[in-house]
Parts: C-alpha cells; structure tokens; sequence
C-alpha cells in the first residue's frame, strides 16, 4: 500500500510542478520556454510604436 | 530608345530612367538600389515568364512584370 | 554594461556574426528575414562586458515593413552605445545605402565589412582605408564565418562607443542641403534627439515622421514650392535615394578594385541556377526533390528494389538478427526507418524490461507508472529520429539559397491563390514546426497574406502529427492488408497540401478579397551549408522536443491514465471497466459531434478513444498517439487480445484501437485528416494569437474547426458512401455561384 502512495503522491507533486509552473510564468509573464511568446514580445513593441505616432 | 523593364528580353541591358508606382512598392524598389542612372540586367525569367531576376548593382534581385512595369529603362546606348 | 547593436542588410552575415560574438545558438539560414525577431546574448572577450543586440536585417530604415520600424525604433528610442553596422563586401552598393542612412543617426557607428574572404578569393581588393575616409567612421574588414577580425572589430568598437559621435550625411552637397538644415535646427529647437535624421526623413515625406510632426510639415511644403529637380520634380524620396547611391557610386571606386568586372559572368551561382530555376525542369526537380525528401525519411524500401521486384523477401533474412530494422521484404530501409526501428527496438526492450522489474507493485502504481507515463512517452519518443532527419534536410535546403530560388519559380502559381511566392517558405517551414513557420510569416508584404498563410500553416503537417500518420498508415496496411505505408503517409501531406490551397483560394474570394501582395526579393548567391550551424539547430530542436516529452507530455499522459481509470466517485476502476471513466463519459457526451466524420456514435464500445485522442492533441499532437499507447494496452487486456510483440508501438497500438472500435478505413483516414487539418497544438495557437492582427484570433480558430470538420466528413463520407460525391459537387457548385454572385454585387455597389 505505501508503495501506492509513495508512487501516486510522487506522480501528483510531477504533475502539479507542470501545471503549477505554466500557471507561475503567465501570471509573472516570464517566457514560456515557446517561441511564442518572445513573438508576441516582438509584436507589442511595433505596436506601441505606430501608436505612439498616431 | 526607351522600354518599359517588363518589356525586356532575357539578356538585354538598360538604364533606369524614371520610377513609378504606388507608394510603397517604389520606395521599395528605390532602397533595393533601382534608383535613376542605376544599370539592370535582365538575367532570367521564371518558368512562366514571370516573375523576372534582374542583376542590379552587382546582386540579383527577383521581381514581377507588375513591379517592373514601373521601371522605364534607356536601351541600346552603351 | 554597453550596448551593441547589430545591423545590416538581410543574409549579410549579421546572426552569423551574432552567434560567433555571443556563442549563442541563434537560428541562421540562408534566405533574406531569417531574424525576424530582436535577440540579443553577452560578448565576454573584452575589459568589460557587452550585449549584443541583434536586429532583423532590413535594407532601409523606411516605415513600411515591421522588421523595419522594430530596427528604427530600437535605434532611436533605446539609443544603445553603439551600430555595428555589417555590409556584405561582395554586394558594397546596395549594403552601403543603409550605412548612409544609419551615419545621420548620432549613434558612434562601426562599420564591419563582412565576407572579405570571399571577396579576397574572386581576387577583387577592398580598400577599408579609403571607405573609412568616405564614411568618416572606422571600416574593420571581418570574416563572421572564418572568425577572423572579430576582436579587433569588437575593440574598435568599444572605443568608439565612449566618444559621441556627430551625425553625418551624404547628402550635404545635394540640391536640397539647404532644405534639411532648416528642417534639422527646427528639430534641434525642439530639443529633439537626432535631428538630422528626422531631418531628412521629413523631407523624404516618410510616413512615420509626417506623422510624429505634422507642425514642421509646412517648412518642406514651403520649400517644394520654390523648388524644380530637372530629374525628379520635387519627388525628394527619389532624389534622396539617388543622391545616396550617386554618392556611394563615386566614392567607391577608389576603394574598390574588381578584377572580374564582367559582372554578367556566370558563377558558380548561377551554373547551379541554370539547372534548378530551368524554364522546363525548375518546378519538376522541385518535386522530385520533396519527394526524396520524404523517401529518404520515411520509405522502407529506399532504392525502391522491393516495388521493381528485384529483391523480395526471400533475397535475405536478418530477422531475429541485430540487423532486422535494415532491411524490410527486400528492399533497404531509409535512413529515417532505420533509425526509427533502432529507436523502437531500443524502448521496447525498456518497456518489457521494466514491466516485469515493477510487476511486484501494486495494480493502481504499476499501471500509471507503466500503462500510462512510460508507454506514452515511449510512443513519443520513438518518433524523434524521423522528426529530426526531416527537419535536419529542410533546414539543409533552406541555408543552401534554394529555398529563395522556390519562391520565384513557384510566384506565378501561387499568386494565383493570392500569395506571393514568398509565402512558400513559411508553409514549407510548417512541415517542420508550425511555431518558427507561424513567426516567419512576418516577412510576407501585406497583413492578408500574412493572415492568409498563418492560417494555412498547420495544413503542412509538422513534424509531431508524423507520429499520427505513420502510426495510423501502419495500422492500416497490418490490419486491413491494403496499399503501402509510404503511399498512405505521402498521400496524406498531399491531402493537406490541398486543403491548404482550397482554403486560400475560399478565402481570396470571400473573406481576404484584395490585390496580391508584391514580390520584390533578393536571390542570395548558393552556398554550401554550415555543418556546424546545421547540427545545432538540430540539438537545440532535440532538446526542445525531449524537455517537451518529459514535461508536457508526460505529465499528460498520467492525467489522461489517471481520468481513464477513476471515475466519478474517485473509485479505481480496473481495465475492463474504463468504459466508465470520467474520460470515457466525456468522450461519450463528445462522440455524436463527430460521427460524420467517421469516429463518432457508430463505433462499438471503445469508439470514445479516438475523440479523447484528437481533444489530447490539442494540448500537443504527440498526444494523440500517446493516448492510443496508453488506452490501448488497457483496452487490450480487457476485450482479452493478446498484444502481439510490443514492437512500433504506435501501430499495434492503432491495430487494437481498430479491432476494438471497427471503425472503418475512411473513418481512419478521416480521424488522420481531423488531426491534420484542426486547431495546432497549443504552442501553435499561441504564436499565430501572437502574430495575427486584433480580432482575427477568434475567427481563425473557428476556420481550423471548420476546415478540419468539412474535410473530414467530406473523406468520410465520400469513402463510405461514394454516391454522397455528387451531392457534395453539387453543393460546392452552388456555393461558387453564390459567392461569386455576392462578390458582383460588391464590386458594383463599391463602383456605384
């Protein structure tokens, strides 16, 4: 039986620390380790430029 | 003699005169070095006849006959 | 710490200079707009430290592309210490333009003349000392390649950096010199920073600058109108880049000596060029070339011995021999198949190794452990070899120039849907990943374009919904005994291909009418690829798709194990009864939705499967057969089939998903082309949210399921029922006359 919770607990805390982490870096919108993300950086920056000279 | 750039056939040589358009496919063809004076060599066509690769200030450059319809060019004076 | 910025025309060496300076691995190809990002990383070699910024080439600082306005905008507003200013010495001219543009700026410049070795070898002299007087900046002649010059540059540099330097302009003994020193002290009275590239911008009329100061508009107005160019009127743009390059052109000879001025010499360039951009064999060989391509990865009969007849499988055996995974009924496996059988070979020693090692666990610990994590990342895993040859030669072809070389000879068909020839790179880059295609979109002319191939992107199947096509194709050809795994899997791109341009096509004629983008490109000359830079990329991509497989898919696959053997009231349930999972009741509520398409409410008991796969490969499409290898061992035992060797996982995985389900060969295909043509993965979706335009998000992600629901049904049913295809024509006939009668009408009222 303590194998089962040892094993199960430990494949939880694996799971949560996933979750937990792509939770943590879009809240303190750090990167994502995606590319996606440094291409939405990117994006904002041309944006805020053409409407600063609106 | 002047001819339209999308005139030209595979090896002929012009001058660039005068360069037309909208807005911005000119100023684009400007900074890609297609400004007056400057010398076009027509190098080659794709396999439909379009688009064209030119050799403008020693590189080569593609284009479509769209584009290069905007170009005048002096031929034939070397 | 100091600031450097890296700037220069597109494929002159800049992210190769970058990667040397930084030891960075960032991404190099040979095709203009490789960088379409800032990206910056830490030069370590001099008294103190530096970053180095490295900005998206661009020809111009003109407003009008977006790698354009991220360079000018970092150079204006965040002001770094100082440009190092990359030229590609073999094209002086054209590289040179910029330059004149970035000495206005009142940023120390240094000017790195790039590629001097190649220049050396063709026997043609540069002088740096001539160019350093005409350009008033220091000229440091460097090889980014052969990392010669690198310190020196860098030193240079850095001294550089500690003085201001006072902006400069060829245009001083120009016809409108006056004109832009009036401009520029209205500027300086402003206490505006860089007045004299302000100056000239406004006097250019750039679209940019005429909005930041519309006050100072009426000086250049003032001036026009006293003012008559025999040559340009009073077209300052033209008269601008004219002067520019008249001043580059006269001041250039002297320092630049060629020895082979017949410039319409062919090359080796252009030797190479004459075969594959040839008017009859260019789009052919283009083909051909995708085609080996795709046999060189995924054939198992490679010199295609076995389909001529002259080997079979009595030629030679190696069954039960380390040899077996060369060689397949005769024919020799690709390089691509050898190693998948390699890698295979090797997890399911792992797998049954471990099995019994842990059969002493208790049910619930041993299947989440085994049945769930290890068989899912194990059906994962077994795929990188494959991922990894295709994207090692698409990366291959695009640092050689032939990628450039495809645009212009495939321009003419694509415009036809709409696209200029430049949108092939991102599409082709989409059989790799949708997320580097999905970014390089931002080199494309105008926004519907851009938008247009974003949204076909994921139709060019990446290199994770590999997994499902050959797992499936396999499954297809064991089970049902037809056809051949290669046609199968190549038929289906195709199928992709073809949606694609369906969609573009749809699209063109009802949501995105408007005029084809321009197509005004530079062909950069042939060369041999990098090895080194190659293999990088292929490590960096590695690592990205294990760290993916330890994390995110792993992590899925114990959820998708967990919620398939709980049900509500958290009771484990055992194999048998998975039926009443908690992922098996949502899969039953999702089930009639996709029933058209073949994988819905007429598939027998475990039919839920195949919709609880296709929702798992929205997180990431490696999960689809991940689910399969997790469910289908379970499934396995409980309908009591005996799972035959555990070999090409993905496939027997398939095989009893089929037995299980009965679901039907255009179900299969259907379930394929759902998984291919639907939304992307999430890090798909998330940079096409990043790099659409506001409000196209939305829309788009309803045009994937959409896509994906047509098609799908279409293969569905038009395979089971082959009738349905006149109904189907016919129904398509009508839309094309609505649309067309709608698009009429438009046209008249915007006459009117």
């Amino acid at each position: 039986m303590w194998e089962t919770i040892i094993i199960v607990g430990l494949v939880v805390i694996f799971v949560g620390f996933i979750v937990g982490r792509a939770i943590y870096k879009r809240i303190k919108k750090q990167p994502s380790g995606e590319c996606a993300c440094c291409a939405g950086k990117g994006d904002k920056l041309v944006e805020r430029y053409r409407k600063s000279n609106k | 003699m002047q001819k339209k750039l999308s005139e030209f056939i595979i090896g002929e040589e012009g001058i660039v005169i005068k360069v037309e358009g909208e807005k911005h496919i000119r100023r684009r063809l400007f900074d890609m070095g297609i400004t007056p004076g400057a010398n076009i060599f027509l190098r080659k066509k794709a396999p439909m006849g379009d688009p064209i690769e030119i050799n403008v200030r020693n590189y080569e450059l593609t284009l479509r006959l769209v584009e290069a319809d905007n170009i005048t060019l002096e031929v034939g004076k070397k | 710490m100091k600031r450097f910025a890296l700037v220069g025309n597109p494929n002159s060496g800049k992210t190769t200079l970058f990667n040397t300076l930084t030891g960075s691995t960032a991404r190099v190809g040979n095709w203009p707009g490789v960088t379409v990002d800032k990206k910056d990383g830490v030069y370590k070699k001099l008294e103190e430290k530096i970053i180095v910024v490295d900005l998206p080439g661009i020809y111009s600082l003109s407003p009008y592309t977006s790698e354009e306005v991220i360079s000018r905008n970092y150079i204006l507003d965040e002001k770094p210490d100082c440009i190092i200013n990359i030229v590609d010495a073999t094209n002086l001219e054209r590289n040179l333009y910029l330059s004149t543009q970035l000495l206005e700026i009142d940023i120390p410049v240094v000017v790195a003349l790039n590629m001097i070795d190649v220049v050396n070898k063709y026997g043609d002299k540069i002088n740096a000392e001539v160019l350093n007087k005409i350009l008033k900046v220091p000229v440091i002649a460097i090889s980014a390649l052969k990392q010669e010059n690198i310190e020196v540059l860098m030193q240079e540099a850095l001294i550089v950096s500690r003085e201001p330097r006072k902006a400069f302009t060829v245009l001083e003994k120009s016809t409108i010199t006056h004109l832009i020193k009036d401009v520029a002290t209205a500027f300086k009275g402003l206490e505006v920073d860089n007045p004299l590239f302000h100056a000239i911008k406004l006097a250019e009329e750039d679209e940019l600058e005429v909005a930041n100061h519309p006050k100072l508009l009426p000086i250049v107005t003032e001036f026009k109108n006293t003012f008559e160019n025999e040559d340009f009127g009073t077209d300052f743009e033209a008269l601008v880049a004219d002067a520019r390059y008249k001043y580059i052109n006269k001041h250039l000879s002297p320092a630049l000596v060629r020895k082979n001025l017949l410039n319409h010499e062919l090359s080796t360039s252009d030797k190479i060029d004459k075969v594959l951009t040839h008017k009859w064999f260019g789009i052919p060989l283009f083909l051909l070339i995708l085609f080996l391509m795709f046999v060189l990865v995924f054939s198992e009969d490679l010199f295609l011995l076995g389909a001529f007849g002259i080997v079979d499988e009595n030629f030679v055996s190696f069954a039960g021999t380390p040899f077996e995974g060369l060689f397949y009924n005769g024919g020799i496996n690709s390089p691509g198949v050898i190693l998948f059988n390699f890698v295979d070979s090797l997890s399911t020693l792992l797998y049954n190794w471990l099995d019994v090692a842990l059969s002493g666990l208790p049910e619930v610990a041993h299947g989440l452990l085994i049945e769930g994590g290890l068989a899912g990342l194990l059906a994962v895993l077994s795929f990188i070899p494959q991922i990894l040859t295709l994207f090692f030669l698409f990366s291959f072809l695009e640092d050689t120039g032939y990628m450039a070389r495809v645009a212009f000879i495939l321009d003419r068909a694509f415009r036809k849907f709409g696209v200029s020839g430049r949108a092939i790179l991102p599409m082709v880059m989409g059989f790799g990943c949708s997320v580097p295609a999905t970014i390089n979109t931002r080199t494309l002319a105008t926004e519907n374009e851009k938008i247009k191939t974003i949204r076909v992107i994921p139709f060019f199947s990446c290199g994770a919904k590999l997994p499902i096509l050959t797992a499936i194709a396999g499954g297809l050809v064991a089970h049902f005994g037809i056809g051949n795994v290669d046609v199968i899997t190549f038929s289906m791109y195709l199928i992709g291909m073809l949606t694609a341009i369906v969609a573009i096509i749809a699209m063109n004629h009802t949501v995105m009418r408007g005029p084809v983008p321009p197509f005004i490109m530079e062909l950069p000359t042939y060369h041999i690829p990098q090895l080194k830079s190659l293999l990088v990329h292929l490590w960096e991509k590695l690592k990205h798709f294990v760290i993916k497989a330890f994390t995110i898919i792993l992590a899925s696959t114990f959820v998708i194990y967990f919620i398939s053997h709980f049900s509500w009231t958290f009771s484990f349930l055992a194999d048998a009864d998975m039926g009443d999972s908690i992922l098996a009741s949502i899969g039953k509520i999702l089930l009639p939705i996709f029933t058209p398409l073949g994988f819905g409410s007429q598939l027998s008991t475990w039919g839920w499967v195949f919709v609880v796969a296709a929702i798992t490969g929205l997180i990431a499409k490696e999960n689809v057969i991940a689910t399969f290898g997790t469910l289908a061992i379970t499934i396995a035992s409980a309908l009591s089939i005996t799972v035959g060797d555990l070999d090409e996982q993905g496939i027997t995985a398939v095989g009893l998903m089929i037995q299980a389900t009965n679901i039907t060969i255009p179900g299969l295909i259907g379930f394929i082309v759902f998984n291919m043509t639907t939304i992307p993965c999430f890090a798909a979706v998330a940079t096409a949210k990043a790099e659409l335009p506001k409000g196209k998000f939305l829309t788009t992600i309803l045009f994937w399921l959409g896509t994906s629901y047509i098609v799908s049904s279409l293969i569905y049913l038009v395979g089971t029922y082959w009738w349905t295809i006149f109904i189907f024509a016919g129904v398509t006939i009508g839309i094309i006359f609505l649309i067309r009668d709608i698009n009429i009408r438009k046209d008249r009222r915007k006459l009117a």
